[in-house]
């Protein structure tokens, strides 16, 4: 299990697989958008990422969905395991946290959460 | 597919040699299958750029996270230390430069044919908690400062002393104690919180 802080990159992987499975393309492109184009990840710091979080049990490996087409025998799909949803969670917490206590401290600064 | 399409997936598959076997072996298909993808989807400048630029980042990262979690089994680290020991005390024992460049060399060789030896272990096997193996660094750094005090103790009084080596596995044998110790300590304080003790 991960401890302390997640990596960013880490973060955006699991952010990216919270509404259910996906193969690695469709998590770099997830990452994408869920960051505005700001993290962008090749194909080895994204298996990279993902290798860790697979080591410290956050995400696992499941069989892709049966209509997968004949390029997918090659995609490997993915989902957050119980406890990677909650260190999301607490991760994500954390965050909000942070930005609670900017935002008191510099109000200026439009940090305001919707 | 086309042939053209065929010829990036091969140019890219001769870059992902740059990775560790290990992580090619586990993940080198699907990384080919994701280029595959982001090609067909937008063309072939941006995503060269950015398996380019991501092979400068990545590369080095898994190829030194391969080396410092590489599981080696017993016999691995047993060969390593007394190998280190044996070097140490012919370094200290050896009257000529050449002797000590040639145990130099022997010393590199050594180390390499390890991690080549580790690097050929699957991925799954070599993904473990790297602090259970503390103890396997104080009986490394152990070994090396035992050899030195054996030699500095018996062995022959000689004219030309190769100081700096002895030096560099002086303190290259309480480095490795320290941080063994340090690795042992993080990993009980994380084994009691996980199973504590009945009280």
């Amino acid at each position: 299990m991960a401890r302390g802080q997640l990596p960013a990159a880490s973060l955006h992987v699991l952010l990216a697989l919270v509404d259910g499975e996906k193969h690695g393309y469709a998590v770099m492109r997830e990452v994408e958008a869920l960051s505005d184009g700001a993290v962008k990840m090749g194909p080895g710091t994204l298996y990279g990422t993902i290798k860790r979080l697979l080591a410290d049990g956050l995400i696992e490996e499941v069989e892709g969905p049966a209509t997968a087409e004949l390029d997918d025998e090659r995609r490997r799909y993915y989902r957050v395991t119980a406890g990677g949803e909650r260190v999301t969670a607490i991760e994500v917490a954390r965050l909000k946290t942070l930005v609670q206590r900017v935002q008191r401290l510099r109000p200026d600064l439009g940090l305001g959460l919707a | 597919m086309s042939v053209s399409l065929s010829l990036r997936d091969r140019s890219y598959r001769t870059l992902s040699f740059l990775y560790p076997p290990s992580f090619r072996r586990e993940f080198g298909e699907a990384m080919v299958q994701m280029f595959r993808d982001d090609m067909h989807e937008r063309g072939a400048l941006r995503p060269w750029s950015r398996v380019l630029s991501d092979l400068v980042v990545s590369v080095p990262v898994q190829q030194v996270e391969v080396i410092v979690s590489k599981r080696s089994n017993d016999v691995h680290v047993a060969q390593a230390g007394l190998a280190t020991a044996a070097l140490a005390v012919l370094a200290v024992v050896a009257s000529g430069r050449y002797v000590v460049v040639g145990l130099c060399v022997v010393a590199v060789a050594t180390a390499t044919a390890l991690l080549y030896s580790r690097s050929r272990l699957p991925y799954r096997e070599a993904v473990t908690d790297a602090g259970a193996r503390w103890w396997r660094l104080v009986l490394l750094g152990a070994s090396i400062l035992a050899g030195i005090a054996v030699t500095a103790t018996y062995g022959p009084d000689v004219e030309w002393f190769p100081w700096h080596l002895a030096v560099f596995l002086y303190l290259g044998g309480w480095v490795l104690m320290i941080v063994g110790a340090v690795l042992g300590v993080l990993h009980l304080a994380r084994r009691l919180r996980r199973h504590p003790v009945a009280s």
